[in-house]
């Protein structure tokens, strides 16, 4: 552009039709993505920002929305069930952990050269192909305290059955049985990750006597924690929309006891069960404030856990 | 390249045009198109398709068309929303029908029932009320649900009861649950007696879901809480609820052979008229009897008393032909059409005089068993869950507090206080329902 200003004419033309081609092609760009962009903003961004403004309404779905202001904020701090659902949901938080420690445990073992290992590592990522609901639905069989193999291979073991699903106080720890039973995603990144360690940090640490826990504490994970990282702040958010396992596998839904309602299982009791949309927007937004918050502090600490390779 | 632009943009019109267009079945020259949307599948969208058929062939103005909702009143409730529902539809969850008229999306059926009937009293008591709220009328079964008792000869045989002697009162059913039940040491055998929903004991004691002249939610009504004692004791009796929710976990599904009725693991069961079809379809060699509910022994008054239910049909406000519509509705009331769909479908005819059908009431044991629950749908005891736009909460919260109690982990009065309060200030939210002057409470 400079040059076009220092030299008026025909340097002024060229430059005019430079930038028209750019406009062009931009437009020929946005021309091509305009489905998308259609889609974004009308069932996307339009969505969210309605929501926002829904929350602060009465909305029975039904009537056109009216107004209330923080009313409905105001009755989720009363509504025992928001604070139950919202403690049942942080209860699944105990999977975060569990899930990176049996996870990468697995890929650690089936990145060890072994005989089958092939076989190992499809054996151990199967379950994870088998859809949510599909394997919800197999695990009430197994899970069954009467005719379920679970009970059954206690009862061999001559080791006290569990009432699972069944009673309140063991039916979060039987969901989460499930979900570690489909840790195959997780695990395949995992695995991934720990091939993408440098060899020559496992050399260097080979000359210098290191143990192999020294390795694992001192190599394997600084170098795979971004990745544990990425785990982590996708584990958070799945976690506070926990929603399908439960509305499938209890009844009454949500139960025993409202043991296994889940902040987003109530949610979606108020917006569609009880036409309740302008409570559950407000729950929504909370949620988003709660999950908002939650990684924004994993982020921060992230500076003191997660190492790239270019700053250390 | 302009040009093939142009040539696609024009394909793409006549493409999305084409798939707006309406694919309707042909309909007769000066007929009028009334779309009815129904939530029946398989079989049983085909009896009510035969329905259909009967009433487009019964006249020669309106022309009937069914779309069937996949059991989904979900669907019904975007239509609504978006402001183009079908003429009428069948709601698949009858709670829904006090919300839907709070919210103002349903046209009140007063004026038409005066026009042209059906009298009132020609349908069973506890029909088209289910569909009255505030005033108003707003939906119509076309055939109702109602409960009764069913048991298995072969389990009373092997207790040493008599086959053909049913309890007839809430003690003796207690008396014969205890001899029916067998438990292996922690493990349950065989159910004497399988709890219902406990919206149908509560029924039982007789007591009340709702004040309508206080505008109270009622669920710490006395009979309730002693409703909800007996059921916990029931559960007691038993194995505890928590065994019992085991064991019933193990159930096979509902509707097929291995439901635990016929494969001998549970004794004594309510359900619905369609059971004794069931009886014929999956067990034709069972030997079991029907009778109306047992009463509780200190209220006799309460003999007889029953749940009923059903699938309801309603036109939106938004109805583009409500008479043509309603002309539709008024069909069903006839005896013709009772008859012949309930013959089909295997619900109870709502219209009086159709309920002694001998085509329908005898010819085999099926049909005699059929033919016990609609004598047991036309007492007077019978009962339903009064319209409230708060039910399905309502029903949830009735649920929850029953597991609560019959596990223990409350007590019956406190369970149901809490639905009662919960409930309340959910109905509260409504207009009309709310609280006059309580102090402390916002008018």
């Amino acid at each position: 552009m400079s040059v076009a200003t220092q030299q008026p004419g025909l340097h002024q033309r060229t430059a005019g039709f430079a930038v028209r081609a750019q406009r062009r092609r931009l437009l020929t760009g946005l021309l091509f993505i305009s489905p998308w962009i259609f889609g974004f903003l009308v069932f996307t961004l339009g969505p969210i920002i309605i929501s926002i403004y829904l929350s602060f309404c009465d909305y029975r779905v039904l009537t056109p929305p009216v107004w209330v202001g923080l009313d409905n904020y105001r009755q989720l701090f009363h509504d025992q069930y928001f604070w139950k659902s919202l403690s049942n949901t942080a209860f699944m938080f105990l999977e975060l952990p569990l899930g990176i420690f049996v996870g990468l445990g697995l890929a650690m073992l089936l990145n060890a050269s072994v005989r089958f290992q092939p076989g190992f590592r499809t054996i151990f990522y199967l379950p994870s192909v088998v859809p949510t609901v599909a394997s919800a639905m197999l695990w009430l069989w197994i899970l069954n305290p009467d005719i379920g193999l679970a009970n059954a291979v206690l009862e061999r073991l001559h080791l006290p059955t569990c009432s699972w699903l069944m009673s309140a106080t063991t039916s979060k720890p039987s969901i989460m049985l499930l979900d570690l039973w489909g840790i195959g995603g997780g695990m395949i990144i995992y695995l991934a990750a720990l091939q993408g360690v440098p060899q020559h940090l496992y050399e260097a640490a080979d000359l210098d006597g290191a143990s192999s826990w020294q390795k694992v504490w001192h190599v394997t994970l600084p170098s795979i924690s971004p990745v544990v990282f990425f785990m982590v702040v996708t584990g958070i958010i799945g976690i506070f929309q926990y929603f399908t396992q439960a509305y499938i596998m209890t009844v009454p839904r949500g139960g025993p006891e409202h043991s296994t309602l889940f902040y987003a299982l109530y949610l979606f009791q108020n917006a569609f069960e009880y036409f309740k949309m302008g409570y559950a927007c407000a729950m929504a937004w909370i949620l988003f404030i709660i999950s908002l918050l939650a990684t924004l502090i994993v982020f921060r600490s992230s500076a003191r856990w997660v190492y790239y390779e270019e700053s250390r | 390249m302009r040009r093939t632009v142009a040539v696609a943009a024009i394909g793409l019109v006549v493409f999305l045009a084409a798939g707006c267009q309406r694919f309707d079945v042909d309909v007769p020259q000066g007929r009028t198109l009334i779309t009815v949307w129904s939530g029946w599948t398989g079989e049983e969208e085909q009896f009510f398709t035969e329905a259909v058929k009967a009433f487009n062939a019964a006249q020669d103005r309106i022309f009937v068309k069914n779309m069937s909702t996949q059991e989904d009143d979900g669907k019904i409730m975007r239509a609504l929303t978006a402001g183009v529902p079908p003429d009428c539809f069948f709601l698949w969850e009858p709670s829904y029908i006090g919300a839907l008229a709070a919210n103002n999306a349903l046209m009140p059926l007063d004026h038409f029932l005066k026009e042209t009937g059906p009298p009132l009293e020609r349908l069973i008591p506890g029909s088209i009320k289910q569909g009255y709220y505030r005033g108003h009328y707003y939906a119509m079964p076309f055939l109702v649900d109602a409960y009764a008792l069913y048991w298995s000869k072969d389990a009373f045989r092997q207790a040493g009861l008599n086959p053909d002697r049913p309890p007839r009162t809430l003690k003796e059913l207690e008396a014969y649950t205890k001899r029916l039940t067998i438990r292996q040491g922690d493990k349950i055998k065989r159910l004497g007696f399988e709890m219902p929903g406990f919206n149908i004991v509560a029924v039982l004691f007789g007591g009340h879901f709702f004040d309508p002249q206080r505008n109270r939610i009622t669920t710490s009504d006395p009979r309730i809480v002693e409703a909800l004692t007996w059921y916990k004791h029931m559960f007691d009796l038993q194995g505890g609820a928590q065994r019992i929710d085991s064991f019933s976990q193990g159930y096979g599904a509902y509707n097929s052979a291995n439901h635990q009725f016929f494969t001998g693991k549970v004794a004594m069961m309510i359900s619905g008229q369609w059971w004794a079809g069931y009886c014929k379809r999956y067990r034709p060699d069972m030997d079991f009897g029907v009778a109306p509910l047992p009463y509780p022994d200190q209220y006799p008054e309460l003999e007889g008393t029953t749940y009923l239910g059903g699938n309801f049909v309603c036109i939106p406000r938004e109805s583009r032909h409500p008479r043509e519509a309603w002309q539709f509705l008024r069909w069903m009331q006839t005896y013709r059409a009772q008859v012949l769909f309930a013959s089909l479908m295997r619900g109870v005819p709502n219209y009086r005089p159709a309920l002694r059908d001998p085509a329908l009431t005898s010819g085999d044991r099926w049909n005699e068993a059929f033919g016990v629950v609609c004598r047991v749908a036309n007492h007077p005891n019978a009962r339903f869950f009064p319209a409230l736009p708060v039910n399905l909460l309502y029903m949830n919260e009735l649920d929850s507090a029953a597991q609560y109690a019959a596990r223990g982990t409350k007590t019956p009065a406190r369970a149901l206080a809490d639905v009662q309060r919960r409930v309340q200030k959910e109905l509260e939210s409504y207009p009309g329902y709310r609280a006059a002057a309580r102090p402390g409470g916002r008018a």
